[in-house]
């Protein structure tokens, strides 16, 4: 089985008094054992196309896709590849509804140019599908997105 | 203002056939602007005695607007694989995914929902963490 390590670091030198250093590693492994986690998809790169006067939603990760074990250890990656601090992806849970930006589901955060997200995933289909979907506000086009999905 | 980086590596020589070796870094700023995030809650440790049921580890109302850029950092200190903390997502309760024992999230968070956690288990702790602006 595959052996992936994911590392994460976090630091601040003037955040407060206190120097911030926070570091994190761990070996990605499948639901309660000990083997990695096998499968990949990605990294993959994607534009999108966005919408001049509607927000678009974009799926991810399709929680209904049969390859994703429900409520294994998936993890998932996203990032805005964007430069400007002021173009953001809104990232979704959720099922899309309509063809304008809606959905059923919730609202988990923004991803401003240049910022990261690193996840786990239960690809939940339990009443509404968990998918993950970035939502490109309206009027926001072309923004381009990199993402990578490792799973069971 | 404060500057402030995360940086995540993701490596694998075995993964696939095109060993995976991706790094991202980026300053945490606020949204819209290049001011960094000025405010944190610290690293926060939490042992419970008993197995959780929809705990709400961060209330959106202590967390101003819906469009911020705060970033959360949520790790499940077990050391047991079969150990998990269920991260949940808006009132109600929508599953993002499980933290393993030693798995961490770092996740973008704009104050529009509560997280809430579940613990698979007694006496689990977890580490958490927001950065955010005001």
């Amino acid at each position: 089985m595959a052996t992936t390590t994911a590392t994460l670091s976090i630091v601040s030198a003037d955040l407060t008094s206190d120097a911030l250093s926070l570091s994190n590693t761990k070996n990605l492994n499948a639901a309660g054992v000990a083997t990695g986690l096998s499968q990949v998809e990605g990294v993959a790169r994607k534009r999108l196309a966005g919408d001049s006067s509607n927000a678009q939603n974009y799926v991810i990760a399709d929680a209904s896709n049969a390859k994703f074990t429900e409520d294994g250890a998936a993890k998932l990656y996203i990032k805005n590849l964007s430069t400007s601090n002021a173009e953001y992806l809104v990232v979704l849970i959720g099922e899309a509804s309509g063809s304008t930006g809606g959905y059923n589901g919730q609202e988990i955060g923004r991803l401003y140019g240049g910022d990261f997200m690193f996840i786990p995933w239960s690809a939940d289909t339990t009443n509404t599908d968990s998918d993950i979907m970035v939502q490109t506000p309206a009027n926001s086009l072309n923004q381009e997105v990199e993402y990578l999905i490792i799973f069971e | 203002m404060p500057t402030t980086t995360a940086q995540i590596t993701l490596s694998s020589a075995d993964l696939t056939g095109d060993a995976l070796q991706l790094t991202s870094l980026t300053t945490l700023t606020g949204h819209a602007t290049n001011t960094g995030l000025t405010h944190t809650t610290g690293v926060n440790r939490i042992t419970f005695a008993s197995a959780q049921t929809a705990y709400n580890l961060i209330a959106a109302a202590d967390y101003s607007g819906s469009a911020k850029a705060h970033k959360v950092y949520i790790k499940n200190l077990s050391t047991s694989n079969s150990e998990f903390v269920n991260i949940e997502i808006g009132g109600s309760n929508t599953t993002l995914g499980r933290l393993y024992g030693g798995d961490w999230a770092f996740l973008p968070y704009d104050g529009s929902n509560d997280i809430d956690i579940d613990t698979s288990a007694n006496a689990m702790s977890i580490e958490y963490m927001v950065i955010y602006e005001q």
